[in-house]
């Protein structure tokens, strides 16, 4: 008798095991990482813009906060607005170069900045610039051929709050490298950089196109004897940006 | 033939910065010092090539009573004595440089006599004064009326004759050390204005 009932209590043991297993709830989900600036607590609407009684899942969510944004410019930078030009340019003048003037420098440049500091986002910024200061003594075609590379701390007001087609003052302060090239021998020197503007971002929150304005200061030459071309004034560029 | 410039293809080799325009108002003589001095001049004295305002920009020092001078060949036909501006004369004749001195300079036109024999043949001569080392600035002398020298000939009827400038010479009083570059040599048309 208990030889032949065995199989079947063995059978109904299995059963009951397997009814079990499939009567217990899953594993909960992994939590994902949450951004620190998500709210712990639902996004609740002000009063009149979601019915009430509406589910959380209707309830549009709050936007995302990138940490870092990278942008490459290609700008222009109009020399002859430079405080100094008229200076500079008498210099050359002064030296017998029969064509001097502010010339209209080519820049291109990228700048990195983290986006979650207080107030403002925290960068760093570098770019280059080439133009022509004067050319022709006399007879002869020479040129005065001037590089400016930029380093630069940035600071951005941060007051758009990652929306985009608001303009958002920017600050840049570093240091200029200034190459003067004459008769193929290069001469350089640094000096104190500082560019005051405006940023725009035209795009969405994660990429797009940044327009920028500004103007730029630099030093001088430390002897009046020296050639100053002017690397400074009016600065507008556009190029890409991503925010990740 | 009013006037006439040539740029003569048998001057020296020392010359060949100083070539000569086929129009009035343009640039006659040009020297900017990037060529080492002893290629294109003759001096005395303490000259020497220098850097100015950028280690690639070249000037002449010259010391106190020193001399540098460079071949020219200027020629001018004069066949009007009574048009002394000459037709077509607009802007003068005369000579502009850089330099860090800032006295007086003078600038005069004298007998050259090479070769031996040779008539109505004629230098400029400038000479700088005062003390160098400030800024650098451009400096332009207008050259004085021809002198009788170079005057026409005393024979009457002639209907045209030559003048001719073969040398500009450069020289500092004896206690001034200036530094020269960029010079510039203009000479226009008419017995005034050459």
């Amino acid at each position: 008798m208990a030889t032949s009932i065995r199989p079947h209590v063995i059978g109904a043991a299995l059963m009951l095991l397997a009814g079990t297993a499939a009567a217990q709830p899953l594993e909960p989900e992994a939590e994902r990482p949450r951004d620190p600036y998500e709210p712990s607590v639902p996004y609740l609407a002000p009063p009149g813009e979601v019915g009430a009684g509406a589910g959380i899942d209707e309830i549009e969510p709050p936007p995302r906060h990138y940490r870092y944004h990278v942008g490459l410019t290609g700008a222009l930078r109009f020399t002859s607005l430079d405080t100094h030009e008229a200076a500079s340019t008498d210099q050359f003048l002064e030296y017998g170069w029969g064509d001097a003037h502010g010339p209209v420098m080519s820049t291109v440049g990228a700048d990195v900045e983290f986006l979650l500091a207080p107030i403002v986002d925290l960068g760093l910024s570098i770019s280059r610039g080439t133009g022509v200061h004067a050319d022709t003594v006399g007879w002869m075609n020479h040129r005065v051929e001037t590089t400016a590379t930029q380093v630069a701390v940035v600071a951005r007001l941060h007051w758009a709050l990652g929306r985009p087609f608001l303009p958002e003052p920017r600050i840049d302060a570093g240091l200029v490298h200034r190459t003067v090239r004459l008769h193929d021998v290069d001469a350089s020197d640094t000096l104190p950089y500082l560019r005051a503007g405006l940023d725009w971002r035209l795009g969405t929150r994660r990429g797009g196109v940044q327009v920028s304005a500004g103007y730029i200061l630099t030093g001088r030459a430390s002897s009046s004897r020296m050639l100053d071309p002017a690397i400074g004034g009016l600065d507008v560029g556009i190029g890409p940006y991503l925010r990740f | 033939m009013k006037r006439l410039l040539a740029c003569s293809a048998v001057v020296l080799a020392a010359s060949a910065a100083g070539c000569l325009e086929t129009e009035d108002d343009t640039i006659q003589f040009s020297d900017d010092f990037e060529t080492p001095i002893y290629v294109n001049w003759l001096w005395g004295g303490d000259v020497q090539m220098v850097t100015t305002t950028h280690p690639g920009e070249h000037a002449a020092m010259i010391g106190p009573g020193a001399w540098m001078e460079h071949v020219l060949s200027i020629n001018r036909i004069v066949d009007d004595p009574d048009d002394q501006w000459g037709q077509g004369f607009s802007d003068g004749n005369w000579i502009e440089y850089t330099t860090d001195c800032t006295g007086r300079p003078a600038l005069a036109i004298e007998p050259f006599t090479i070769p031996p024999g040779a008539d109505r043949t004629a230098r400029i001569r400038l000479v700088l004064d005062g003390s160098g080392g400030g800024e650098f600035g451009r400096r332009k002398l207008m050259l004085p009326a021809l002198p009788a020298f170079l005057g026409p000939p005393d024979e009457p009827g002639y209907e045209e004759y030559m003048i001719q400038f073969r040398a500009v010479r450069l020289e500092t009083g004896p206690a001034a050390v200036c530094t020269i570059d960029n010079l510039h040599l203009m000479v226009s048309g008419g017995t005034l204005g050459y």
